[in-house]
């Protein structure tokens, strides 16, 4: 108990401190005055930094925060949609599994706070100008962020606190408008920040030499403000899910007994099926985000994929296809916990064939780095076989294919505790078979006669009706997979035996997560290259040059390790407020 | 045998049922509700 109070003290000063930060740059935002245009900068209009690297300050602070922000807005969403499940299924446990995940994000609702007041004090005081200008059109934006924000703390302490209180009859209802409440300022905050951000990459509502039109929608509703707004708030729900995933196999792995594991198990399941379930549709959304960056300028999104960006694209799939394979082990783990499971043992090897080699043609490059040795040797700078799997076609082929296999690992992992007896049912299995291979002949011809064989619109086109392929063999698969199985036979999960090695997926899932965040995330800001706003407002300032690769590359590294040492801090102090109210 | 049938009308009908998405999809008009440019 005293512990507890502790805790609360301790948070309070805290957020309190970040409060007063945070209200001072809403402050410093809300009164800005009106900027005739962009200004040009010399390099004097960057205050001296007495060594401390600007960029690299506002980076390290950025990334921290945006990796709290997505934890932290994505688990009320779970929690949300877990607290209402257990509400229709009158089901306690799910009451009780929501009520930790909050747990075990509500202290990284300070460092959020706290992390978010230091990249607004670093933006002001390196990069004034550029503050400036933004608070001159973005001025009333703050209001609404103030707002949203207040509301966001308000609701969060009363949905927390008034867990235990309101947990039954028409309290449990009020208690759910709450976390709606709270879900939706959180989402409302991210929309006004993401209206900032994306005015960066592609401004709106001025003119070229940044004169604003005094049209605010405009602004805000730029080509990437949608788009961006999709992909994160998807984004945000699978890394949510990858994090608590990772807690419960923290709490699975150190458990002391039967019971706790088995409820970690379900934990760890439960929160990882939000995670893969998120990343299913996620690369479509990224698909629409990069498509409307070229749709506002050519150059800047050939600077994305065509450039030197490209090889972070490749330390993408490597670490989307590490996260795929260890989220396919996980549920092939899984077949153990249902009676039926060893009955699908023997398909996990063509599962994995095929995710592997998916996995291999989404990790080839296109134009390879080559001594000049090496190129005479091959006889150019693209490998005569393997080189058209470069290209964006053979690519969203695989990726297509790799979620359809991902999808499948799934429905054998729920068919491993239950077997249809509806007379239909071999009927119905040979309808998703012949929906699963339809689906495969259709993306790989679009992918090889529209990505190879035609004009460079179709190419790029050709995308959308794979990626609805996809999604369209997700529902119909799911839909006959309920009448299927209504009245099968069915037999309870036996949760808490899983191998330990499983839980290390777990992990991995959440591990690649935020590493993934990170290198993508500066490839998104940093395909701005040398201008503070795109095109309206130059970077001045001595580090407005693209680092090398190998550089972004060790910032996000240690930056990952510094954001995992402290989540796992939060997972021990969770675990150990716990403990003290267990006792 | 009657589930190999099943097997390929299946392929058939969900083939004929994506070429005619695909026919949609891949018309400019068709793409234009989600692309801006």
């Amino acid at each position: 108990m005293a512990l507890s109070n502790k805790r609360l003290s301790i948070k309070k000063v805290v957020f309190s401190l970040s409060f007063l930060a945070f209200l001072l740059a809403v402050y410093f935002f809300a009164s800005g005055q009106p900027v005739v245009s962009a200004p040009v900068l010399g390099a004097l209009d960057y205050p001296a930094t007495h060594g401390v690297n600007r960029r690299l300050a506002v980076w390290m602070a950025a990334q921290m925060h945006l990796w709290f922000a997505a934890f932290v807005l994505a688990v009320p969403i779970l929690v949300l949609i877990l607290e209402f499940i257990g509400v229709i299924k009158k089901d306690k446990r799910y009451d009780r599994v929501a009520c930790e995940f909050l747990r075990v994000s509500i202290t990284a609702f300070s460092l959020t706070a706290i992390t978010g007041a230091l990249l607004l004090l670093s933006l002001i005081v390196f990069y004034p100008q550029l503050m400036k200008y933004l608070a001159s059109i973005f001025g009333p934006t703050a209001l609404f962020y103030a707002l949203f924000f207040l509301f966001e703390s308000a609701t969060l302490y009363a949905y927390y606190y008034g867990w235990g209180r309101m947990s039954e009859g028409s309290l449990k209802w009020v208690h759910l408008l709450i976390g709606l409440g709270l879900n939706t300022a959180g989402t409302g905050l991210m929309f006004v920040a993401n209206a900032w951000v994306t005015f960066m990459m592609t401004p709106a509502g001025v003119d070229v030499s940044g004169v604003f039109n005094g049209n605010l929608w405009e602004a805000v509703n730029n080509h990437l403000w949608s788009p961006m707004n999709l992909h994160r708030f998807i984004a945000n729900i699978a890394y949510g899910g990858s994090i608590v995933g990772a807690y419960a196999a923290y709490r699975y792995l150190s458990a002391a007994n039967e019971k706790e594991r088995a409820h970690y198990d379900w934990m760890g399941y439960t929160s990882s099926l939000i995670a893969i379930g998120a990343l299913l549709p996620l690369p479509f959304a990224g698909y629409w985000l990069t498509a409307e960056i070229y749709s506002y300028s050519q150059q800047m999104g050939i600077t994305l994929m065509g450039g030197v960006f490209a090889w972070l694209f490749i330390v993408q799939a490597v670490l989307i296809g590490a996260l795929f394979l260890a989220a396919n082990y996980y549920l092939w783990c899984g077949f153990g916990r249902g009676s039926y499971g060893e009955r699908y043992l023997g398909y996990v090897k063509y599962i994995a064939f095929v995710i592997a080699i998916c996995f291999l043609v989404w990790f080839t490059p296109h134009t390879l780095i080559l001594t000049p040795t090496e190129a005479r040797a091959l006889g150019g700078q693209y490998h005569p076989y393997l080189g058209p799997l470069g290209l964006m076609p053979a690519k969203n082929t695989a990726v297509n294919i790799m979620l359809l296999f991902t999808f499948l690992s799934f429905l054998l992992y729920r068919r491993s505790h239950r077997t249809p007896t509806v007379a239909w049912a071999a009927y119905g299995k040979a309808a998703q078979a012949g929906l699963f291979t339809a689906a495969v002949i259709n993306i790989t011809f679009l992918g090889v006669y529209y990505g190879y064989f035609t004009n460079t619109l179709y190419k790029v086109a050709s995308s959308v009706p794979q990626v609805a392929t996809t999604l369209f063999v997700i529902v119909a698969c799911l839909v006959i997979e309920a009448f299927m199985h209504r009245g099968a036979e069915r037999t309870e999960f036996r949760w808490g035996r899983m191998p330990g090695r499983s839980q290390y997926a777990l992990l991995l899932i959440a591990v690649s997560f935020t590493w993934l965040m990170g290198l993508m995330g500066f490839v998104r800001s940093a395909i701005r290259q040398h201008w503070h706003v795109y095109g309206v407002m130059r970077d001045a300032s001595a580090e407005a040059f693209t680092p090398s690769i190998a550089y972004a590359a060790k910032v996000v590294s240690i930056g990952t390790i510094i954001f995992m040492s402290i989540i796992v801090f939060i997972f021990w102090l969770s675990s150990a407020g716990r403990e003290a109210s267990d006792e | 045998m009657k589930t190999v049938l099943a097997f390929i009308i299946s392929i058939a009908g969900f083939g004929a049922l994506f070429f005619i998405i695909d026919v949609i999809l891949l018309n400019a008009q068709g793409l234009s509700f989600i692309f801006r440019g």
